[in-house]
């Protein structure tokens, strides 16, 4: 060997120090212990206040999004695109918006705050965030049917919930949301700061006493579409009525009033002048309950003005439903929903519970055993919303007083109903109303099937699941087209 | 006997050593006494002096020289010219940490591509220059835009994470660098980072394919890597050179339009954005592809100086391109500036550095799928001349409010980007012993990448106008240290160890300000903005890895390999960051055991082996849950939980790769073909798996799902004449990677793997391949025993229909190709070089995304057919869906507006409507180069010069009608292939360009 052996004791002895060396950083954990992602918040970093901040705007976005394009359902909105695949015309349709929105964005973190609420001891967090949840479940349930609520938001260990009967989201769900959310609000107030409701609270400002009355308002609505199944919750729904909102002018509305910097959806969406092209137009049939030529024969509604526009026309003309623009009566609307009008205006609200609904609930709950009672609730419901529309208290009285409104105080469900779609323009409410009464031409006289049905010659009754659910979970029930009662109707 | 010997008397033989090729000295040729260990090495000028006697033989051996042994006899001067190899056996190939290895020592498959050939494409974006050149490599530039950047794969996805990096890594001189996209959106054509190179600075590129070949550059050369080498300098008088080239660039392919309808619908005239009007009669026709697309130029310049003696050798390089896009108001630049050295300290200790500075950017045009530059331009119409664009006050003039001028669209909405990027590294050798050597390189590379996305007031896409500045940052450092022992045992054994550590720091920060409801339009500043939205997404990722290699030959013959490396990265949980995997591989040169070497026929075989391992990590930051804060509403800011969430219990993903092939050489290494299979397993895949939103949350990152790729690669030279008047070479490559998916998450039955169209989606599902398309297909008959088997089912009105279950897809294709391939050709004639390289695809069906909207607008070709009844070939139905009965059609069916419009609606039938085979026979480059002869340039300072004039991309021969299929629609960082048509068009160039040396 040509190496002399000191040679090679002392590259040995290098070569040992090396892996030694080598093998000491490697694991050195500081250098790795950097995984942690600086610019995002940690779960210990979220707090109570800034969950609800979030959740009421996800909560009002997604009673935007029902709307945006479904609306044409209960026939507010008719579309104005010149091909044939409308969702007017019942084109299948997911309602993939409020997925996102009810499911993805509010309902987990409406979650997380009620879980956080309960542990740390903030009834009142926790009695606002199972409000908007059974607000926004209801709304999703009578969207969809059957829908994932007991083996939901439970994270990556269920990454596949199955999905309940809308019989039990009804009937235990909701209403453990609803009575828990009724009970918490009246629990008292906690001393410490961190546990109690302040800005964050974009809708109220940390009135807990208006959060009360929208709690029994949310579930005089549920008493309301459980009423088909079981007529003894009209009795409920009154009750619950009578401790809900209960400030004719709008004061304690449910709504996330829009701003400048952050404009209404429906403005951005709609309203604004930029888009010329307006994807949905005022139907015929709401127009023509307006315009005096429809069932409220001669009576042109002082809120015309307010909701639609019409470019200073002589009269309002709605759009027919599910027509192309060469179809009859297409060419001649001319009103739209534009930034002049109370919804389409950039600082306008997207309402979710408002006076005039729980009016409404009473007079339709009344008409059976108390006429006076009934027809009362009525006109405080037509007067409610035409204060909240900024309506003229002389123009409120002239409407109020025209006996095609009034029928001399015998008005019939039909008046109650039709006034109650007026009010609630633009929210998915009306559909569940319609689809209560099954599109009776008695009810909604002058309602007529789109000009193009696809699904033939029945009304539509449900949506059809969102788009990316199929491909995500194998348990999402299969449903042969949307003419399919859901159970709530059946 | 040594005795004997020592008696003899011993001269001084001296001489020079010069090379056959260019008749210049040698400077570090060895020469050694046969039979004795006394070696020493010429000097800079070539010349050497060594003490011999008369009667021993001098062994001159030099790296890539054909060695020679000459007795020294009664000769005090011996000067020795050596013949450079041709098809070298002793070929010398640049591997993992810049090792130079024997070619015949590599158990795997690596390919290397001579600097010459990537300098002659004149391509300004290294992987550009190797379309066509690599087996087993595919190469798609996101389009022809200037500074478009490029996507490499090699031999295929082995991913289910449908946004992970399944790209090569890049490393220049021992050090990775970066070769990010960072891509923005799917609006612009953003650069890969590795264009920032300057190609002329390269002297050698190896690709090393597959896990064995990368095991020692860790889990980031999971996809294998490219090695790049660059040029250092050489010993001798200072050389310089002048390199120049100007280019004319056009669109080369274009759908063919109609000019037989014009605008309208219905056939009457309304200023619509469709072509569905009157017969055109009298009134001037426009095409609005050749009146937008204009010619575009790119200018390189470069400029070199290199020299050095017997310590220290240095080379510069300054280099500039500038590039004028064929799309109006685009173009890139980009130059370069690098300082290299080495420098000898003393005979055992050397060193190396570099330093490398570019700047690069340019404005870029925004495309994208639902609007942009060409969407707007397949949305025009034939009847309208869009170069006029603008009233006398300077607003647009459109003849309809749905869409936008393209020529006034990209002067109102583009991208700016100004990159600065530093790559350097210095390293040192100490030669411990002649058998030990240590090597450190510690290389840094840092850019900023500072953007500008603008859309101007009154657009489609920004009716109150925006703005994004974007500020990016980007530092990688890395750290290499390594002790190398080389030893020889007896005659026959000879065994190399390595022993190694390295570190890897990454910091990255990418800041976003976006800016929207412009105060004033027309001005260019994020101040001019009344709504802000900031976001930040900054990046730190640490890797430790220590490695071993170990290499036994025998006999220069048998060469067996094993490799062992454990990493630690700091994206994965402390319990599973470390993770270990080894190689090991085996060739064996038969051929020399079987005496072949002089064989006329066949003179060289080599059969090879390898098992290898890879790791690979997550991205940082994807462990467990995170929340957000939201903009503020009303001055109240929201927190929310994010819809990402990854498992605590993440572990490492492991590619495992098995390999065979071989190389054999015939008519003495005038032939050589290299031939291999790999079969490459990744399991544990880190996918982010879309999950139910009713779970509350969109996606979980996770390890779950199996893909296989098989890969069979082919590489073919031929040395056909070989004269010194005339030579003429062909080469050729073929390969064809096949993946499948084993297995997909638990509970997940698919995964869409890429932005959601409404008519096709590329869904992987287990069983499946990667780039799987489903859609929903034409109804057909589906019964083996009907004479019409596979016909149109037409319905009652004559028309071909789906299937209408939209929950259902059909698998209707697959986005990648059967095979690819190239043939090229060099010949030499006196001072004439011409080349010429065909690639081909075969398969690889793409989704046209425009092609739907030249249907439905009515203004391409096929659309001509219109307002005519046609019975449709197939057959009716004459029975009941449960007992069918098929009769041939006869019912005649009307082709018109409605039905190109119906046929595309809401997710009708894919089948022909986009989807098309996208083969192709190109002519990627041919050039042809003349060098000034000699005695020309005897009396000048110039040592050479040449001539040449290049094409890339010239010839294009497909059935795919429409743009250039290349052009990916979702950009070089995306790996969503398959989509085309929104991108810029590729391009083909003609470079004329002078080379001068002296």
């Amino acid at each position: 060997m040509l190496i002399s052996k000191k040679m090679k004791r002392i590259n040995i002895k290098v070569l040992v120090m090396m892996v030694v060396f080598a093998a000491s950083l490697g694991a050195c954990k500081k250098a790795l212990d950097i995984n942690d992602d600086p610019s995002r918040l940690t779960p210990d970093q979220a707090n109570l206040s800034g969950l609800l901040g979030s959740t009421i705007q996800f909560t009002a976005t997604s009673f935007f999004n029902v709307g945006q394009y479904g609306n044409s359902y209960p026939q507010y909105l008719a579309g104005f695109n010149s091909y044939e695949a409308n969702i007017d015309s019942y084109n299948p349709y997911g309602f993939d918006n409020i997925w996102e929105s009810a499911y993805r964005d509010a309902m987990p973190n409406l979650k997380d705050m009620i879980d956080r609420a309960e542990k740390l001891g903030a009834p009142q967090y926790s009695g606002i965030g199972k409000v908007l949840f059974a607000l926004t479940l209801m709304q999703s349930t009578d969207i969809w049917g059957d829908l994932p609520y007991s083996q939901a938001f439970k994270g990556p260990t269920v990454p596949s919930p199955t999905y309940d009967a809308q019989q039990d989201i009804y009937n235990t769900s909701l209403k453990a949301l609803l009575d828990g959310a009724i009970a918490d609000l009246a629990k008292p107030v906690p001393t410490t700061a961190s546990l109690k409701v302040g800005t964050s609270d974009l809708i109220f400002g940390g009135t807990i006493a208006s959060w009360q009355k929208v709690a029994y308002g949310a579930r005089a609505r549920y008493y309301l579409h459980l009423s088909k199944k079981d007529p003894a919750n009209l009795a409920k729904a009154i009750s619950d009525v009578s401790s809900a909102i209960d400030d004719q002018k709008g004061a304690v509305d449910l709504q996330l009033k829009y701003s400048q910097e952050r404009p209404s959806p429906w403005y951005t969406n709609l309203g604004q002048p930029a888009i010329t092209a307006k994807q949905g137009r005022p139907s015929y049939f709401l127009v023509n309950l307006m315009n005096g030529t429809g069932y409220f024969s001669g009576v042109i509604d002082p809120r015309l003005p307010k909701l639609f526009d019409n470019a200073g026309a002589a009269t309002y003309v709605g759009r027919p439903v599910g027509a192309l623009s060469t179809d009859p009566g297409a060419i001649l609307a001319n009103s739209d929903v534009t930034d002049k009008t109370y919804y389409g205006a950039r600082t306008s609200p997207v309402p979710i519970l408002t006076y005039a609904e729980m009016q409404f609930i009473k007079a339709e709950a009344l008409i059976g055993t108390d006429k006076a009672g009934a027809y009362t609730a009525y006109i405080n419901g037509i007067k409610g919303n035409m204060l909240k529309l900024g309506v003229s208290d002389g123009d409120i009285t002239t409407y109020t007083t025209n006996a095609v409104i009034t029928k001399n105080g015998n008005i019939t469900i039909t008046d109650i109903m039709l006034q109650k779609y007026i009010a609630l323009f633009l929210q998915m409410e009306t559909w569940t109303d319609m689809r209560r009464y099954q599109y009776d031409a008695a009810i909604y006289p002058g309602l007529k099937q789109p000009n193009k049905n696809l699904l033939g010659n029945v009304y539509v009754q449900r949506a059809k699941y969102p788009d990316n659910e199929p491909g995500r979970n194998p348990n999402v029930p299969k449903i042969p087209n949307q003419a399919q009662k859901i159970w709530l109707f059946n | 006997m040594l005795a004997t010997q020592a008696l003899a008397q011993q001269i001084s033989v001296s001489g020079k050593v010069t090379s056959s090729d260019d008749l210049m000295p040698i400077p570090g040729v060895s020469v050694k006494i046969k039979g004795s260990s006394t070696v020493v090495q010429t000097n800079t000028n070539g010349v050497y002096s060594i003490k011999a006697t008369s009667s021993d033989v001098l062994v001159f051996s030099y790296i890539g020289m054909i060695a020679q042994e000459i007795p020294v006899g009664n000769n005090s001067n011996l000067n020795v010219v050596l013949k450079p190899a041709a098809n070298n056996l002793n070929e010398v190939v640049v591997t993992a940490l810049g090792v130079k290895q024997q070619k015949r020592a590599l158990g795997y498959a690596t390919q290397e591509i001579k600097a010459a050939d990537i300098a002659n494409t004149n391509q300004s974006n290294v992987i550009n220059a190797l379309k066509g050149k690599a087996s087993g490599v595919q190469i798609t530039s996101a389009g022809g835009a200037a500074g478009s950047g490029s996507r490499i794969q090699i031999r295929g996805i082995n991913s289910l994470n449908p946004s992970a990096n399944n790209q090569p890594l890049f490393v220049v001189d021992g050090i990775p660098i970066s070769n990010n996209t960072d891509q923005l959106n799917d609006n612009f054509q953003n650069t890969n980072r590795a264009a920032d190179i300057n190609p002329d600075d390269i002297e050698t590129m190896t690709i090393l394919k597959g896990p064995a070949a990368s095991v020692l550059y860790g889990l980031r050369a999971a996809n294998g890597a490219v090695i790049i080498t660059t040029k250092s300098g050489k010993g001798g008088k200072p050389a310089f050179s002048f390199k120049s080239s100007y280019s004319f660039d056009d669109v080369a392919t274009k759908p063919a339009i109609q000019t037989a309808y014009g605008n309208g619908n219905n056939g009457a005239y309304i200023p619509t954005v469709n072509s569905w009007g009157p017969k055109i009669e009298g009134i001037p026709t426009y095409n609005p592809y050749d009146l937008f697309f204009k010619t575009g130029h790119q200018a390189q310049n470069s400029f070199t100086f290199s020299g050095g003696n017997e310590s220290a050798t240095y080379f510069t390089s300054i280099a500039n391109s500038t590039q004028d896009g064929v799309v109006p108001n685009s173009d890139y630049g980009k130059t370069s500036i690098k300082l290299a050295g080495t420098l000898k300290a003393s005979d055992k200790l050397k060193f190396e550095g570099s330093a490398n500075y570019i700047n690069s950017g340019g404005k870029n045009p925004r495309t994208g799928v639902s609007s942009g530059t060409i969407y707007y331009l397949m949305r025009s119409t034939n009847t309208v001349d869009l170069t006029n664009y603008l009233n006398p006050d300077g607003s647009e003039k459109t003849y309809n409010a749905s869409i936008q001028n393209p020529f006034y669209f990209t002067e109102n909405a583009y991208l700016r980007d100004n990159v600065n990027r530093l790559i350097g590294n210095l390293g040192v050798e100490y030669k411990a012993t002649d058998w030990l050597t240590f090597n450190y390189k510690a290389g840094l590379d840092h850019y900023t990448d500072f953007r500008q996305v603008y859309n101007e007031v009154g657009l489609l896409i920004s009716p109150l106008g925006s703005m994004t500045e974007q500020r990016i940052s980007y530092n990688e450092i890395n750290s290499n240290f390594f002790a190398r022992a080389s030893k020889q045992f007896g005659d026959k054994w000879n065994v190399n160890f390595l022993l190694g550590h390295s570190f890897t720091h990454i910091n990255g920060t990418n800041l976003s300000l976006n800016g929207t409801q412009a105060v004033v339009p027309n001005v260019e500043s994020i101040n001019n903005y009344n709504v802000y939205n900031p976001t930040t997404f900054p990046t730190k990722k640490n890797i430790i890895g220590v490695f071993g290699d170990l290499t036994v030959s025998y006999d220069n013959t048998v060469f067996m390999n094993v490799t062992g490396r454990n990493d630690w990265s700091s994206t994965l949980p402390a319990k599973n960051r470390s993770f270990f995997y080894p190689s090991t591989s085996l060739s064996y040169v038969f051929t020399e055991t079987l005496g072949l070497q002089d064989n006329p026929i066949f003179n060289y075989g080599k059969l090879r082996a390898s098992y290898a391992e890879v790791g690979k990590d997550a991205d940082p930051y994807q462990i467990g849950e995170y929340y957000s804060t939201l903009q503020a509403f009303s001055g109240v800011s929201g927190v929310r939980r994010d819809i990402k969430v990854g498992s605590e219990s993440l572990r490492p993903e492991r590619t495992k790769g098995l390999e065979f092939g071989g190389e054999f050489h015939f008519l003495k290494n005038r032939i050589t073909l290299d031939a291999n299979y790999a079969i490459l397993n990744s399991v544990d895949q880190i996918v982010p798996v879309p999950i139910s939103y009713a779970s509350g949350f969109d996606i979980f990152v996770t390890n779950a799902g199996k893909i296989r790729n098989n890969s069979l690669e082919f590489l073919l030279t031929a040395n056909v004449i070989n004269t010194p008047e005339f030579k003429w070479d062909i080469n050729a490559n073929w390969s064809q990677t096949k993946g499948r998916v084993l297995s997909m998450p638990p509970g997940v039955s698919e995964i869409q793997f890429n932005p959601e169209t409404p008519w096709v989606k590329q869904i992987i599902k287990t069983g499946g391949r990667p780039g799987d398309w489903y859609g929903w297909p034409y109804l057909r008959v589906s019964d083996p025993s009907s004479p019409y088997n596979g016909q149109l089912i037409l319905d009652a009105n004559g028309y071909p229909s789906t299937t209408q279950q939209l929950s259902d897809n059909f698998l209707v294709g697959n986005a990648y190709p059967d095979w690819v391939g190239g043939i090229g050709s060099t010949l030499n004639y006196k001072g004439f070089t011409f080349s010429f390289l065909f690639s081909f695809k075969k398969g690889g069906d793409v989704f046209d995304i425009p092609r739907t909207q030249r249907y439905t607008t009515g203004i391409g070709a096929e659309t001509q057919m219109r307002n005519e009844m046609v019975i449709f070939k197939g057959v009716k139905n004459t029975g009941t869906a449960a007992n069918p009965v098929y009769v041939p059609n006869d019912k005649a069916a009307l082709i018109d507006q409605s039905f190109y419009n119906n046929s595309f609606a809401y997710r009708l039938s894919t089948e022909n409507n986009g989807f098309q085979d996208a083969s192709w026979v190109r002519l990627q480059n041919v050039s042809l180069a003349y060098e000034l002869p000699k005695k020309w340039l005897n009396k000048t300072f110039i040592k050479s010069a040449s001539l040449s004039v290049t094409g890339n991309n010239l010839w294009l021969s497909t059935p795919f009608n429409g743009f250039d299929p290349e052009a990916s629609a979702y950009g070089a960082g995306s790996n969503s292939v398959g989509y085309v048509g929104t991108g810029i068009p590729s391009t083909r160039s003609v470079y004329v360009g002078v080379n001068v040396n002296f």
